[in-house]
């Protein structure tokens, strides 16, 4: 029950009109084959626990993505130092806004589960390999900058 | 009137935009504090006179539900009002909390506007002018 609820539509939906209506971000289903640009990627994780499941959250995209997330959350340019110095932080925060407004749209808002706290880190191109085995459902996107962007979940 | 306000999260992006909204909000600030944790919150309330906390729930070192329970059962801090800012949505949670001491509520993604109208909800008025 817990993880079922995550279907594809449902994930799409929620991290779409979550970066639209935080971070003024926008996103499309990414084209087969897209692939990440030459960029650092970051990653971020979040994990929740429902019904004695625990889940992970997990959102994969560049440090462009990330330095813009923290541009639009503090009304600066991407080229702000600013936004670069804050992008690790800005995409563990979207990344907990995303598991707030998903958890609320699949268990409602009396529902009782735990919510973690998010971590971010650099992911290596290996890593970035190896986790994709571990992933239940990992969905692709592309910003309209062209990045790709990775939002899914594994069962921990 | 002008407010010496608190703003409490892990994360200086959130911080920022906190700050921010506020200003926006159009609440005359006097001072802004931030903290990083409950523990460093609770040092700026001892050292500052401080008239409304934001917080955010989940925080390492200390959470925001454990840093109102200090305030509660500090004298000199248990009337400073305490709005929790938080992604979580659950009302049992929201309820649980209100039970506990925190004034108001703000969910995450918020605006400025919310702000305006908690200030005017737990402080009693906001003004657009004037001075200490």
């Amino acid at each position: 029950m817990s993880a079922s609820v995550l279907s594809e539509s449902r994930l799409t939906r929620v991290l779409s009109e979550t970066l639209e209506e935080a971070a003024f971000i926008f996103i499309d289903q990414g084209d087969d084959g897209l692939e990440f640009t030459r960029d650092t990627l970051v990653r971020a994780g979040i994990s929740y626990t429902k019904d004695n499941q625990k889940i992970e959250l997990v959102i994969v995209s560049t440090e462009a993505v990330a330095t813009e997330l923290a541009a639009n959350f503090m009304g600066i340019e991407p080229d702000d130092p600013m936004a670069r110095q804050k992008s690790l932080d800005a995409f563990a925060e979207i990344l907990n806004i995303v598991c707030g407004a998903l958890l609320e749209d699949a268990y409602g808002d009396e529902a009782e589960y735990e919510m973690g706290v998010p971590h971010v880190g650099i992911l290596s191109r290996r890593d970035l390999i190896e986790e994709d085995k571990n992933m239940a459902v990992r969905l692709q996107f592309e910003t309209e900058e062209g990045e790709r962007l990775d939002f899914g979940f594994r069962l921990l | 009137m002008s407010y010496n306000v608190l703003i409490v999260d892990d994360s200086s992006v959130v911080r920022s935009v906190v700050r921010k909204s506020i200003e926006m909000s159009g609440i005359v600030v006097d001072k802004v504090f931030e903290a990083g944790n409950g523990k460093e919150a609770l040092t700026v309330l001892d050292a500052e006179w401080i008239d409304i906390v934001f917080a955010d729930l989940n925080m390492p070192e200390m959470n925001g539900v454990e840093l109102v329970e200090k305030m509660s059962q500090d004298s000199m801090l248990v009337s400073t009002p305490v709005v929790i800012i938080s992604s979580e949505k659950r009302q049992a949670k929201i309820d649980e909390l209100k039970k506990r001491g925190i004034r108001a509520y703000i969910k995450k993604p918020f605006r400025p506007e919310s702000f305006k109208d908690v200030v005017t909800e737990v402080l009693g008025h906001t003004s657009t002018g004037g001075s200490k």
